[in-house]
């Protein structure tokens, strides 16, 4: 589905990824576990098609990647809404710039919300509403167009502790529904380790793949998963995997 | 909510009461202390003067506001034009922007007398005063507007594969909206400005006109009387911005009741 070849990213004289490779199954719940500032945004910038790599290549289903393509829904860190609009239309306003049938679409945003618990508040504007509201908004907004591909970067970095691990239960249960591919960054171990089937752990500038780890846990994961010997190990795991790349 | 009425209430009702004693501060001292009314008139000679010649003060209000708007509209259209070229024209931004901007330490008023020469005495040297004078906080207002956009707002509409038409109108015009009308209150009080400059230097009618008659005449009370309705009046046009603002930018909660209305 996603294939990421031999990848590279200088900025002038920095070195940001050197020579990443991995693939991405169909409908896999892939993350990117890595300290801040060690390329994985920009990874996921590259694969969104915003920016273009120094060499090596991104095929999604089997097409080079040139630019932003419509199969592919980004999450951003924050939630990045349209102050004047509505709810409901911060969830269509792909569908705008798509300009596909925005009736027919409606009905979908609508069910979107319901499924992240916010269609009540498909009128409110986002200042009406708390953080992890408005980052619940940003996912639906990202799956409305229904892409087969979620990017997510960092996207409840600016949620307090509590919020994050709501969202982590909503999101996996969201992605349960739709089974979309997920390439998900982010800097917290513990939610690596409970959201994903497999974690990429990366060494900070210049990034490589320093280890991975297939999370085998069985799903649905309650909150509860968190405290059980077996997801600590995993945990332990990834985190000697982080300090071993610091200790280098 | 109750809370919200009473701090309205007050946030209107003390300038009012300031206001009024003012008013009853200058009426008293002037008749206390005997002040000649060509000096000084009191409110109450004022106003009446007001009530007595409003056929008069209309007659040369009324050219005076057509200027100051059309003047002010032109400026707007003008200002926002220009600053969706500043916003896309690699050229205009970094060649005419700068020049705009440092431009603005011109006293554009000293510009009068030789729009007098270059367009006669007529309501035209007094549109483009207005105009002119109104139109850079126009423009730099809304470039501003334009170019104060979030980067990952922008990113966010790329990667949903929006063409710059759509970003212009979807995101960079609201997104700019605040800062046209922010721009549009500063314009409107300077084309008044321009408007009544220009009539100072030479003009036949205008309330400007008659404020420098009346002065030549030492009838201060029908000076005052001009000033008054002058004001009165620039203090609607800019009500009318405002209570226009409060329903385009509705998203923007007014800042008083920010700490209010919260949580």
């Amino acid at each position: 589905m996603v294939r990421i070849a031999a990848l590279k990213k200088t900025f002038g004289e920095l070195e940001a990824i050197r020579q990443l490779s991995f693939d991405v199954a169909d409908g896999e719940f892939l993350s990117v576990l890595g300290p801040s500032g060690c390329g994985k945004s920009t990874l996921l910038m590259m694969i969104a098609g915003l920016i273009g790599p120094s060499a090596g290549e991104i095929h999604i289903k089997d097409t080079k990647v040139a630019g932003p393509r419509r199969e592919v829904g980004v999450v951003f860190q924050s939630p990045v809404l349209l102050p004047w609009r509505t709810v409901l239309q911060n969830v269509l306003f792909p569908i705008e710039l798509l300009k596909l049938p925005r009736r027919q679409y409606e009905r979908r945003a609508m069910d979107l919300l319901r499924m992240a618990k916010i269609d009540e508040f498909s009128g409110l504007l986002p200042r009406q509403l708390s953080g992890g509201m408005r980052q619940r908004v940003a996912i639906c907004r990202a799956l409305v167009h229904d892409p087969s591909i979620l990017l997510m970067d960092e996207p409840f970095s600016a949620l307090d502790a509590i919020t994050r691990d709501e969202m982590a239960v909503e999101l996996q249960r969201i992605w349960q529904a739709n089974r979309k591919t997920v390439i998900f960054v982010t800097h917290s171990i513990r939610e690596a380790a409970f959201l994903s089937d497999r974690v990429l752990v990366m060494a900070r500038r210049p990034a490589t793949i320093i280890d991975e780890l297939a999370i085998e846990l069985p799903r649905p994961r309650p909150i509860a998963v968190t405290e059980d010997e077996a997801f600590n190990r995993l945990v332990r795991h990834l985190r000697n995997a982080i300090e071993a790349s610091h200790a280098e | 909510m109750r809370n919200n009425i009473a701090k309205r209430a007050a946030a209107i009702g003390w300038p009012i009461l300031v206001t009024a004693l003012i008013l009853l501060g200058w009426e008293i001292s002037v008749r206390t202390l005997g002040i000649r009314s060509i000096i000084l008139p009191p409110p109450s000679t004022v106003f009446a003067a007001m009530a007595e010649r409003h056929d008069l003060l209309l007659t040369h209000l009324w050219p005076s506001l057509y200027l100051t708007v059309l003047g002010f509209g032109l400026s707007v259209v003008g200002g926002i034009l220009v600053a969706v070229l500043i916003t896309y024209s690699t050229i205009v931004r970094k060649g005419f922007y700068p020049v705009i901007v440092v431009s603005q330490v011109i006293p554009k008023i000293s510009i009068a007398p030789l729009f007098i020469v270059w367009f006669g005495t007529g309501m035209m040297s007094s549109l483009l005063l207005a105009f002119l004078v109104a139109f850079f906080p126009m423009t730099i207002n809304a470039a501003m507007g334009f170019e104060s956009i979030d980067e990952d707002i922008h990113r966010m509409a790329r990667t949903f594969m929006g063409s710059r038409w759509q970003i212009f109108w979807k995101i960079r015009m609201p997104n700019a909206l605040p800062y046209i009308f922010a721009g549009m209150k500063i314009s409107i009080t300077l084309a008044i400005i321009g408007v009544i400059v220009s009539e100072f230097v030479a003009s036949q009618e205008g309330i400007g006109y008659l404020i420098k008659l009346a002065g030549g005449l030492l009838d201060t009370p029908l000076m005052l009387a001009a000033i008054t309705a002058l004001s009165i009046s620039g203090l609607a046009l800019y009500a009318i911005i405002a209570g226009v603002e409060s329903w385009a930018v509705y998203w923007q909660p007014p800042s008083d009741a920010a700490g209010a209305g919260g949580g």
